[in-house]
C-alpha cells in the first residue's frame, strides 16, 4: 500500500511539474498522453471569445442551413463534440463529420446533399448580456466537402 | 484489502474508544492504524449518486455517439475502434450493466465493490469508444474508484467501526494533486485570477457550460467575482498543506464545499461538483467526523 501511495504521489508530482514547465523533456514529447490522467487545468486560462460551428448543405443547387444539433443531438456540458477546438482544427475529424453529415441527411432526413460546408463563428463575449451580441463576429470557412468523397474511419469489427 | 490490520469479521472497536494509539511501532503501523470509518458509508452513497448523475444522461448519446459507426475516431492510446466498435444494442447493454453496477454500489454490502467495478468497466468501454470526450470528471472518477477499492465500503454499520485508512490516503493524494495543480496553475499562469476577475467572468459566459442567468448577472459584478477568484486560488493552492492540519481541515472543506456549490450554481459542469463533494466525508479528519457523528447521535437520542 505504501508503494502504491508513493507511486501515485510521484506520478502526480511529475504531471504537476511538467504542467507548470514550458520546456518538456523528450520522453514526454514522445508520449504526450502519459501524464494526461494526472493533469488538471480546469478553468485556468481566460477565454474571452465564443465559437460555434454552423453548417450548410447544397441541395438541388442551393445552399440550405443545416441544424447540426438535430443531426448530432448529443452534447456534453462543454458542447457538442464538433464544437471542441481540437476537433474543428483537425482536418481528418472535420472530414469525418462532413461524411457523417451527408450520410445522416440522406438516411435520417431523406435529403440528398451534393456538398456540405462548415464554418466557425467567433465573437467576443460581452459581460452581462444574454443573448450574447454577435456583432463583428468572425466567420471562417472550415471545410467544403463533396458528399461523393469518402474518408477512411477506424474499421473495427462491430459487436 | 479493506482492513489489513484485522479481518472484516473481527470485532470492531467500541465507538467510545477511537484509536489514537498506533497498533505497532513501524512507520507502516503508524500510517495504517485504523481510523473511524463512518465517512465511507456516506461517501459510498454520494459517489453512487454522483456517478448516476453522469451515467443517466449518456443514454441520450447512445443512438448518436456510443452505438454508431459513422463518426468514430482514435486518439492517442485510445485505439479500440480499430479493433472493435459497439453496435447500438451493445452500447445499450453496456449502459444498462453500468446502471446495474451503480445499483450495487448504492445497495452496499457485498454488492458495493463488484458494482463499482462493473460501472467503471462499462463506462470505460463507452468512453474509449467515443474517444474524444473523456472529461476531467471521468478521470477523477477513475482515481476515486481506485481509492474506493481500498475502502471498507463492503461492510455495513461503518459508523461503529475503525478500519485501515488506505483508501483515504489514496483519496488525499488524488485531491492534493487535483486542487494543488490547478490552484498553482491559476496562481502562476493566469494573472486575471488576481487582478480583475475577468477569467471567471468570461467562464460564466461560455456558450455551452455558462450562460446561466445568475452567471450572466455575476459576470459584471466585480465586487463578487474578485473575492470568489481569490478564495478559489488560495483554497486550491493551499489545500495540499492545510488538509493535514486537524483544526483547519473542517473549515477548509467548508470552503471547498462552498466553492463546488458555487461552481454548480454559476455553471453547468456536469457531475464534477457532485463527485468532489461526494468524497468530502472521507477527506474530513476522521476524529473530527467521529466527534460530529457522536454529537449528532446524542442529540437524536435526546
Amino acid at each position: 500500500m505504501l508503494v502504491l501511495c508513493a507511486v501515485l504521489a510521484a506520478y502526480f508530482t511529475t504531471a504537476y511539474t511538467y504542467a507548470l514547465e514550458k520546456d518538456i523533456p523528450n520522453w514526454l514529447k514522445r508520449s504526450p498522453w502519459s501524464l494526461w490522467l494526472g493533469t488538471w487545468q480546469m478553468f485556468t486560462h481566460i477565454d474571452p471569445t465564443s465559437t460555434i460551428i454552423e453548417a450548410e448543405a447544397k441541395v438541388d443547387g442551393e445552399w440550405q442551413d443545416i441544424e447540426l444539433e438535430a443531426l448530432f443531438p448529443y452534447r456534453w456540458e462543454s458542447g457538442p463534440r464538433y464544437a471542441r477546438s481540437s476537433f474543428r482544427r483537425s482536418g481528418s475529424r472535420m472530414s469525418a463529420l462532413a461524411q457523417a453529415t451527408c450520410s445522416r441527411l440522406r438516411v435520417r432526413e431523406d435529403v440528398t446533399a451534393g456538398r456540405v460546408r462548415f464554418r466557425s463563428i467567433r465573437w467576443k463575449k460581452k459581460k452581462g448580456r444574454d443573448p450574447q451580441p454577435r456583432a463583428k463576429a468572425q466567420v471562417k470557412l472550415l471545410l467544403d466537402w463533396d458528399c461523393d468523397r469518402s474518408v477512411r474511419l477506424p474499421s473495427g469489427e462491430v459487436w | 484489502m479493506t482492513a489489513p490490520s484485522k479481518p472484516p469479521s473481527a470485532p470492531s472497536k467500541p465507538p467510545s474508544a477511537p484509536s489514537k494509539t498506533p497498533s505497532g511501532n513501524t512507520l507502516s503501523d503508524r500510517l495504517f492504524a485504523p481510523q473511524w470509518a463512518g465517512g465511507w458509508a456516506l461517501s459510498r452513497v454520494l459517489l453512487a449518486l454522483a456517478a448516476l448523475a453522469g451515467h443517466l444522461p449518456r443514454a441520450w448519446g447512445i443512438g448518436d455517439v456510443y452505438g454508431v459507426q459513422d463518426l468514430v475516431f482514435t486518439m492517442g492510446p485510445m485505439t479500440l475502434n480499430n479493433h472493435v466498435q459497439w453496435s447500438e444494442g451493445t452500447a445499450w447493454g453496456l449502459w444498462a450493466a453500468g446502471l446495474m453496477g451503480l445499483g450495487g454500489l448504492l445497495f452496499g454490502g457485498r454488492a458495493a465493490k463488484p458494482g463499482l467495478l462493473l460501472w467503471f468497466g462499462t463506462t470505460v468501454l463507452l468512453l474509449v469508444n467515443e474517444t474524444l470526450n473523456v472529461k476531467a470528471y471521468d478521470r477523477l472518477f477513475m482515481w476515486v474508484t481506485l481509492a474506493f477499492l481500498f475502502a471498507p465500503i463492503s461492510e455495513r454499520k461503518l459508523t461503529t467501526k475503525w478500519r485501515s485508512p488506505a483508501g483515504r490516503w489514496v483519496l488525499l493524494i488524488v485531491f492534493m494533486a487535483l486542487y494543488g495543480s490547478t490552484g498553482w496553475l491559476k496562481a502562476l499562469k493566469e494573472p486575471t485570477w488576481w487582478t480583475n476577475g475577468d477569467v471567471l467572468s468570461y467562464h460564466t459566459l461560455h456558450h455551452y457550460f455558462g450562460m446561466k442567468p445568475v452567471g450572466v448577472w455575476a459576470s459584471t459584478q466585480k465586487w463578487l467575482l474578485m473575492p470568489m477568484c481569490w478564495v478559489t486560488v488560495i483554497f486550491e493552492a493551499a489545500f495540499p498543506v492545510l488538509v493535514w492540519i486537524r483544526r483547519v481541515n473542517p473549515w477548509l472543506l467548508v470552503v471547498g464545499a462552498l466553492m463546488h456549490i458555487g461552481i454548480r450554481l454559476f455553471m453547468n459542469v456536469g457531475p464534477f461538483s457532485y463527485l468532489a463533494l461526494a468524497v468530502y466525508p472521507v477527506l474530513l479528519h476522521p476524529e473530527v467526523a467521529h466527534q460530529w457523528w457522536e454529537r449528532w447521535q446524542r442529540r437524536r437520542v435526546r
